[in-house]
């Protein structure tokens, strides 16, 4: 028994032995066991190096109890009781040295039984593993922090907003981060002539180093972009696989050398010619679901990842695409999320999503995509990041009239404004608009615009605002277009009908007058309010 | 603005000038109309010759109005085009004035 043995020490050599036990890191007790309760019984001589208290002060009554941090007390008194069940237990709480301040103790206790099996007295282990939690404490923070950096890099420098008025094309983007942030990336670049650049990138790895490997990615597609548009004949846009090729050139090398590799979908959506061109490399297929068969397709190409090979030239495929057709690209997150059972969400689960909810919005379809994922792995945090971006071809009508004209932020220009709408709704060919809607969108235009030049442009008169009105069968669209402060109608306080206010009206009068009101950034980085009238039927 | 008005019957009767009401041109109403306002407390608008009205033209028709109520004094509206009314019904302002058709039945409605 080890407790004879301790005795054993002590008859052999008594000066060996106080010296092992005031100098090992732990504390050695011993505890009585009796019908009320576990008397301490003996100490050893390290307590005073460890927690301060002399050998007597450790025996009292009460000692231990009134020692352990208050909010650690109840949960140890409790589990003592375990001892006498399993005969050993190991647990860990915060216990106040004599100094006063509390130290982390781990406590190893065992009950001894003596030869007929009934308890004996319980020897008991003490060690201070203050510096250890403290370390864990301090893992547990810097874990905490890379979260919140990467969650930052991740909300500022990866993903960009997808455009909300591309003509032509609905687009719509989606992330999920994991607990550990990746380096998932989207970027959008708008191109005169109706061509959209979509960019779905992937880079290898986790934690922050991926996510600045993602941004560091990103922004040399648009260099690498910027770079060719300044060095070509004026007017003609690179072809995605020039620019991919290059900014590979400028990545490869420090790819290699850092041991990672990007996986990017590189599409360009051509509205005009309703073609896609894609350049692939070693990202997920992309899928193409067409309207006309009602079917989904893979568009792959075959080159490597990013930095994987360092001569790579890429080369794009091309595709055609109809009104109402989807283009889905997202990470391998989706598709390689797990079910309760290990199997995987996969391509054919998430095409036939597409699928089954291809008449919807594009914002709508990536609701219905996240949900079914969710809905599949049946949780909503995930090993790796979701990423997904939806495009969905719209039928493009040509407008049965447009009009522009700018004018000055001075308050005297409203009238110009009304008028200009005013006509424009009457003499839209075949389709003049109802007088009651021509005056409604015309109030609505005037309280817009007043809004911009006395709150955007802070009643400063020389500024520009450009007024933009488009017409098709079903409705007519007004932009406002400026540079001014954005607005934000959800701060504006709700009106005042008493009377005892004269302001406060505008915006919930735009509400009311027309279908449709859209607060939005334009291609060209302006303000936009976006008014839309429908054509009232019958 | 140049604003003509008349006493009918101890009541002063302002003819909006203009076409439109809208923000560039309220405060200039506001001031022209203010000397009416101080002298009289029974005072109509006639708005027979208003096309166009904006919530600034609303709000500067509720500032009249809580500049004559403060006094003991009223305030009557008259002689709107469908347009300026539906503007009015739009905020709920059809509930704050005292709306007529005509300048005779505006004028007849004060108590003598």
């Amino acid at each position: 028994m080890l407790h004879s043995k301790v005795g054993d020490a002590f008859a052999v050599s008594p000066a060996r032995s106080h010296h092992i036990l005031t100098s090992i890191p732990t504390v050695i007790y011993v505890l009585g066991v009796t019908a009320r309760g576990f008397p301490s019984e003996w100490v050893s001589d390290s307590v005073k190096r460890i927690l301060g208290y002399e050998v007597e002060e450790a025996l009292a009554p009460n000692w231990w109890v009134e020692c352990l941090h208050p909010d650690d007390k109840e949960t140890a008194i409790k589990r003592t009781s375990v001892l006498m069940t399993a005969g050993h237990l190991v647990q860990e709480y915060r216990f106040r040295s004599k100094g006063g301040h509390y130290l982390w103790m781990q406590d190893e206790a065992s009950l001894l039984r003596d030869s007929d099996g009934r308890p004996k007295e319980i020897i008991g282990f003490w060690s201070n593993i203050t510096e250890l939690k403290q370390a864990e404490e301090q893992a547990a923070r810097a874990r905490d922090l890379e979260v919140e950096i990467g969650f930052k890099i991740q909300q500022t420098l990866l993903l960009d907003q997808p455009p909300r008025d591309f003509p032509g094309a609905r687009v719509a983007a989606l992330t999920i981060p994991s607990q550990r942030i990746s380096g998932d990336f989207y970027d959008f670049f708008r191109h005169a002539g109706q061509c959209l650049d979509v960019i779905v990138g992937d880079v290898m790895g986790k934690g922050i180093p991926a996510a600045l490997l993602g941004a560091a990615a990103k922004s040399t597609f648009l260099q690498a972009l910027s770079e060719i548009i300044s060095l070509s004949e004026r007017g003609t846009l690179p072809k995605p696989e020039e620019i991919v090729t290059l900014a590979h050139a400028k990545i490869s090398r420090q790819l290699v050398s850092l041991e990672s590799f990007v996986t990017v979908s590189y599409a360009r959506f051509d509205l005009e010619r309703r073609a896609v061109a894609l350049v692939d490399c070693g990202h997920m297929p992309v899928i193409h679901y067409r309207h006309r068969t009602g079917t989904c397709t893979t568009l792959q190409g075959s080159h490597v990842p990013l930095g994987v090979s360092e001569g790579e030239i890429y080369e794009q495929i091309k595709e055609s695409f109809e009104p109402e057709d989807v283009f889905v690209f997202y990470s391998d997150g989706i598709t390689e999320a797990q079910n309760g059972s290990g199997e995987f969400f996969g391509i054919s689960r998430l095409a036939e999503c597409v699928r089954l909810n291809s008449r919807l919005d594009a914002w709508q379809l990536i609701t219905k995509i996240r949900m079914a994922v969710v809905a599949f792995s049946d949780s909503e945090t995930f090993a790796d990041d979701l990423t997904c971006v939806v495009v969905k071809i719209e039928e493009r009508k040509l407008p049965l009239a447009r009009q522009e004209i700018e004018i000055s932020s001075d308050l005297r220009e409203l009238a110009r404004a009304r008028d200009l709408v005013h006509q424009f709704c009457s003499a839209i060919p075949g389709a003049a608009l109802p007088v009651e809607s021509a005056e409604e969108l015309d109030l609505a235009v005037n309280e817009a615009l007043s809004n911009i030049m006395r709150h955007a442009y802070r009643n400063r008169p020389d500024q520009k605002i450009e007024v933009g009105a488009e017409a098709f069968a079903d409705r007519v669209f007004v932009r406002l277009h400026h540079l001014g402060e954005p607005f934000d109608p959800a701060a504006a306080p709700p009106p005042d009908f008493s009377g005892s206010r004269d302001n406060g009206f505008g915006v919930y009068m735009i509400a009311k007058l027309v279908d449709e009101v859209r607060y939005l950034r334009d291609a060209r980085g302006r303000n936009c309010i976006c008014l839309v009238k429908k054509r009232k039927t019958l | 603005m140049d604003i003509t008005f008349g006493d009918v019957n101890g009541v002063a009767v302002v003819v909006l000038p203009g076409q439109d009401l809208d923000a560039a041109n309220t405060a200039d109403f506001k001031s022209a109309v203010a000397p009416v306002l101080k002298a009289h407390s029974k005072v109509v608008f006639d708005l027979s010759k208003l096309r166009f009205i904006d919530s600034s033209g609303l709000g500067a028709f509720l500032s009249c109005l809580r500049q004559l109520s403060k006094k003991g004094g009223e305030l009557k509206l008259c002689g709107m085009s469908t347009q300026v009314y539906q503007t009015f019904e739009l905020v709920r302002m059809n509930r704050i004035f005292d709306i007529y058709a005509t300048r005779n039945e505006a004028v007849a409605a004060f108590r003598p």
